[in-house]
């Protein structure tokens, strides 16, 4: 089964199961330093590879940078 | 308010959030800069503009030819002249809005001094270009109650938000532990845009600007990314503060606790901060007359440039010296050593 989930605002489809560390595999972002909400919650950085991801959250992945 | 005040800020005054007593509130207000460079210089314009009546600007560096391309306070003469960042900044801003009271401080933001240059200020705005000056900052303003609004931006992309110590999450809730040095891009290894420093720039101003009139936060707590290049703005909601967070949650200071180390690589700029054990003001002209014949030199009133071979030595009043064309941490405070004797 296929799941659709909200990515940084846009769809994206997904199968089940998918935890956050294999959807940041599968993204593949510029910036090394990521901090992610699943549905408005922070997600520690150890508990990204146990996060299962399910129909319908909503994930912000955002960048911290240190340049200015 | 005089009648030359009301017609200068007339258009922000027609604003109903601020209006007159806004306007006298911007002007009773005092605003740190922690650097200023790409972000603290633009932030500095805008806030200078809206005549926020006290700024104090504090930056390490001196103007150089690769910061005009976004830095949009600074000119040619600036970078000719070898000026301070700070000092430069405030005699453009001087020549913006006398109105306002322009503190510049060259110096480098360390465990040693930042509690002191906070004292009094109602507002931080984070302008600086590394991940070490903001933990130390972070720590500053929680343990003293200071809001401070984060900013930073690296290629076409920017992240800013508000952080109101026991309001909003800080730093450390989101970024408990410091990244390692050279494990994240910085503007010297992957560049940085002009209208991303300034768009950051200009978030942080707005929410400086926000805090200072009606010291309201919003809430829930909102962090701001933005891609000049892409074309993308996005908007995220921020949990509460963290109760494990390190910092806010368990009050545990410990960038506050760090001892400075004599020589820090300035990543990615094949540069070197070398701090002078011997301590401030070294003598520019007997350094000028031993110096003189072994290579290229620059002295104003605030530093003194040498130029030898591939190196450039640049020595600040406050006894630093940045060694540019070495990323080696002792080559440079041996070059310190066999050029200036500190």
């Amino acid at each position: 089964m296929t799941l659709t989930i909200t990515v940084n605002s846009e769809p994206h489809r997904c199968a089940e199961g998918l935890t956050v560390e294999e959807l940041l595999r599968e993204k593949v972002y510029t910036f090394p330093l990521k901090v992610i909400f699943v549905n408005r919650q922070l997600v520690k950085r150890d508990q990204v590879a146990a996060t299962v991801l399910h129909d319908g959250d909503v994930v912000e992945v955002v960048h911290l940078i240190g340049g200015g | 308010m005089s009648q030359d005040a009301q017609g200068r800020y007339s258009r922000q005054i027609l604003y109903p959030p601020i209006g007159t007593a806004g306007q006298a509130r911007l002007r009773a207000a005092r605003v740190l800069l922690t650097g200023c460079g790409g972000l603290g210089a633009a932030a500095a314009e805008l806030l200078a503009r809206a005549g926020v009546g006290h700024l104090r600007i504090v930056d390490r560096d001196v103007v150089d030819l690769t910061n005009l391309q976004r830095q949009a306070l600074f000119d040619e003469a600036d970078a000719r002249e070898c000026l301070p960042k700070a000092v430069a900044a405030a005699r453009h801003l001087a020549r913006i809005n006398a109105e306002v009271a322009v503190e510049p401080i060259v110096a480098d933001l360390d465990a040693g001094n930042i509690v002191e240059l906070l004292a009094g200020a109602d507002l931080v705005v984070d302008g600086f270009d590394n991940f070490e000056g903001r933990f130390l900052l972070n720590d500053a303003c929680v343990r003293e109650n200071v809001p401070w609004v984060h900013g930073a931006c690296v290629s076409s992309y920017g992240v800013s938000t508000l952080v109101v110590p026991g309001r909003t999450p800080c730093l450390r809730c989101l970024q408990p532990e410091l990244p390692p040095t050279g494990s994240t891009p910085t503007c010297d290894t992957v560049g940085i845009l002009g209208p991303a420093a300034h768009l950051v720039a200009s978030l942080e101003a707005a929410q400086a600007l926000r805090w200072l009139v009606a010291r309201a936060a919003p809430d829930p707590a909102v962090l701001i990314t933005v891609d000049v290049w892409d074309l993308r703005l996005q908007h995220v909601t921020l949990p509460p503060p963290s109760p494990t967070c390190p910092c806010c949650g368990e009050r545990r200071f410990e960038f506050l606790d760090v001892a400075t180390s004599p020589a820090t690589e300035l990543c990615g700029r094949d540069a070197v901060l070398v701090r002078s054990a011997a301590g401030a003001s070294p003598d520019f002209a007997a350094l000028a007359g031993r110096l003189r014949p072994l290579g290229e030199l620059l002295v104003n009133d605030f530093v003194l440039r040498f130029r030898a071979g591939s190196h450039e030595l640049t020595l600040f009043r406050d006894g630093r010296t940045i060694v540019k064309g070495t990323a080696d941490t002792a080559t440079a405070r041996g070059l310190v050593a066999r050029y200036f004797g500190a």
